[in-house]
């Protein structure tokens, strides 16, 4: 009987062919000693690079990928984001974080240098019997106290937050107060 | 089937489904970490390719088209990526493609190993793992890069053949070409190991 070539006998051995040549193979196989001992030979090897075992993920792979991921921020993604169980937990915390660097900026910040309008008492405003005056004067007040704190806050601090760009991703920051919000961008 | 699901489960990423997304990191995180620690020998340089491999996926996530099998289009990613990292760091030269046998032996170990003696960390290999490891190192670019997806990746060569971009018969014959190396480097453990 005619044998088969050795690389025709590794085809068959590892599933590269067609029915009928596999049909062929094995018949042959079953009465050839040469062609079955290569065929042991192939299963063999086979058996011996087993033993080259993968290499195990370490454990913060996941949390990197989602921060690359984060970070490449899609708006798609944004939303869905929300309903990730990491996100879960990790929307909280990217808000109690901005909260307490908020806290800290208007506890650092120096008074403005400028007229101060946010100090005056506003029960003065509320009872005072003129609403037109008093009450732009009110809604600047505001609007200006945070304005006035903001540009005040050190150039390093702000750095601390860019570098997180992954935090603008996240819906729940455009939920803030605005003033907040201003700081993380 | 596991590969029909890759599938439907990419298809909704491509929707914006993160949680299908998570699904996918969750099936083939292992795999392909082991696969690019198997082709670039270095823990940390395997998952950072690893992590560029999911993040492409997802930026390519629009661009998916159903017809290729999932696994096809993310070892395609990978093995670019893995073959490129491997020139940027050694200057190595790409074998043609299906023509493994004709390149100088590809001997990829002995520069590896010289220029990155600290590169094994976070490995522990026994020593007739390290033997293996040398063996499927020094084969040529694409019959090493083939046996790893075929061997230990588990992919089906008509798979491998979209994967490196050649003919069926190319990859049968890859194939044939790196095991048959390999048996030849591998010898003294064929003989003696009790298998
Ligand atoms: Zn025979």
């Amino acid at each position: 009987m005619n044998c088969m070539d050795r690389e025709h006998l590794f085809a068959f051995s590892h599933g590269m062919v067609d029915a009928q040549e596999e049909f062929a193979a094995r018949a042959h196989v079953a009465e050839c000693a040469r062609c079955r001992q290569a065929v042991e030979e192939f299963a063999r090897l086979d058996a011996v690079l087993d033993e080259w075992k993968p290499a195990e993920p370490s454990p913060w792979f996941d949390t990197r990928v989602r921060a690359a991921l984060a970070v490449e921020g899609e708006s798609g993604w944004r939303k869905a984001l929300g309903a990730m169980q990491w996100g879960r937990w990790l929307v909280p915390a990217a808000a109690a974080a901005l909260l307490v660097f908020a806290l800290m900026v208007m506890r650092q910040s120096p008074p403005p240098s400028q007229p101060v309008v946010h100090q005056i008492p506003s029960p003065v405003q509320k009872t005072s019997p003129a609403p037109e005056a008093g009450r732009p004067e009110a809604g600047r007040e505001s609007t200006a106290k945070v304005q006035a704190q903001v540009p005040s806050t050190p150039e390093d601090d702000l750095k601390v937050l860019e570098d997180y760009d992954m935090l603008a991703n996240f819906d729940i920051l455009s939920e803030l107060p605005r003033g907040e919000t201003r700081v993380a961008n | 089937m596991a590969i029909d699901h890759d599938l439907e489960l990419m298809l909704r990423v491509r929707q914006g489904d993160a949680e299908s997304f998570e699904a996918l990191l969750d099936r083939h995180r292992k795999p392909l970490v082991g696969f690019f620690a198997r082709l670039v020998r270095d823990q940390a340089l395997a998952e950072d390719l690893a992590q560029e491999a999911f993040l492409r996926v997802y930026q390519a996530r629009h661009r998916y088209q159903p017809e290729a099998k999932f696994t096809t289009w993310l070892y395609r990613i990978a093995t670019n990526l893995a073959l490129n990292a491997l020139r940027d760091r050694k200057g190595v030269q790409m074998v043609p493609a299906g023509d493994g046998d004709s390149s100088d032996g590809g001997s990829m170990v002995e520069q590896l190993s010289d220029s990155h003696p600290t590169a094994e960390q976070g490995m522990l290999l026994t020593e007739r793992e390290r033997t293996i490891r040398g063996a499927v190192e020094s084969l040529p670019e694409n019959q090493r890069a083939a046996v790893i997806l075929h061997k230990y990746q588990d992919i089906d060569y008509r798979q491998i053949a979209g994967i490196l971009g050649v003919s069926e018969s190319a990859v049968k014959s890859l194939l044939f070409r790196a095991y048959e190396n390999l048996r030849i480097r591998l010898e003294p453990l064929l003989r003696g190991g009790q298998l």
